[in-house]
């Protein structure tokens, strides 16, 4: 009984029909979130003493780099729970989050690099959060690389797993190269375990948009596996059903 | 109550003088955020699409034997 609710995981019918709705309250919840996070972020938090209105970029700059590092923790869990219980709905979750992933990764990366330079006076450095963050995209990449150049599906994904699981070493380094080495990164704005060194008008709106875009992750990666699972089941008799019923 | 920080609306597009900074970054954000979603529901419709198309095939073939 107590692992019912993990077993539930192994039917595709089951995940399709249920994330249809996951995906529409995390849309909506994504919306609302990020019109006020980031509404409030631009005109209604004050001005930063030192990096002026450059700082605003954080309200994107931060959930995004968040989430491309969430979401490889994810895509690992996936990787672990393929290739020891071989569930297939993990194989599906692996390829949409390493697609939603890298898209957040580069837009981590390019927000970071712009923020760069009023703040350090150039784009890029080759300094150890920024190189291995950018490691982190080249394992996305490698990642979707991969399952695209291998014809057999069940070889692909144990072949994305096992990346996946090597690339997680990835995920400790990126979190302390701020403290492990000397950087031009500025520590972590906010942490669950500090209280933030920047006044609350300005986390408040942080904090919105951070869930705003954790709901927009998890409404991009439900649709994708959506989309997915429909393709991997079509010759399945629920499917054939379900799209009769789109006529 | 809120209080917004800028004068006027071409003060918040300014930003002097991060502007361009700034609103490069949320434009590339939306860029990102709109195609993913793009993206993800074109594959779903699209995967419909070639099921129903599959089947039809399927269908044809079973009429003519």
């Amino acid at each position: 009984m107590a692992w019912r609710w993990f077993h539930q995981w192994g039917s595709p019918r089951w995940f399709y029909e249920r994330a249809s709705r996951w995906q529409a309250w995390a849309g909506w919840i994504a919306v609302i979130l990020l019109a006020v996070g980031t509404v409030w972020g631009l005109a209604i938090a004050p001005v930063d003493y030192q990096q002026g209105h450059s700082y605003r970029i954080i309200y994107l700059h931060v959930p995004v780099s968040f989430l491309a590092q969430a979401l490889y923790l994810a895509m690992a869990i996936a990787a672990a729970v393929l290739l020891v219980w071989r569930m297939k709905l993990a194989d599906v979750a692996m390829q949409s989050l390493a697609i939603v992933g890298f898209a957040f990764c580069v837009l981590a990366l390019a927000s970071g690099a712009i923020w760069g330079k009023p703040t350090w006076g150039t784009y890029w450095v080759w300094d150890a959060r920024l190189t291995s963050m950018l490691i982190l995209a080249f394992l996305y990449l490698g990642i979707i690389g991969l399952r695209s150049a291998m014809l057999d599906p069940n070889t692909a994904g144990k072949a994305c797993a096992i990346l996946a699981l090597v690339g997680a070493i990835n995920l400790p380094i990126i979190k302390y190269s701020v403290e492990w080495w000397n950087t031009l990164h500025q520590p972590a704005s906010l942490t669950l375990t500090e209280k933030p060194a920047m006044p609350a008008s300005m986390w408040v709106p942080l904090l919105i948009n951070i869930c705003g875009y954790y709901a927009a992750a998890a409404y991009l990666v439900f649709a994708s596996m959506r989309g997915l699972v429909l393709h991997r089941e079509r010759r399945a008799q629920w499917v054939r059903e379900l799209v009769g019923a789109h006529d | 109550m809120i209080e917004w920080q800028f004068e006027s609306l071409a003060a918040l597009i300014a930003m002097a003088p991060h502007g361009p900074f700034v609103w490069s970054v949320y434009g590339l954000g939306a860029l990102v955020l709109g195609g993913l979603t793009w993206h993800v529901r074109h594959a779903h419709s699209h995967a419909i699409t070639r099921i129903q198309r599959q089947f039809e095939r399927e269908g044809g073939h079973e009429s003519e034997t």
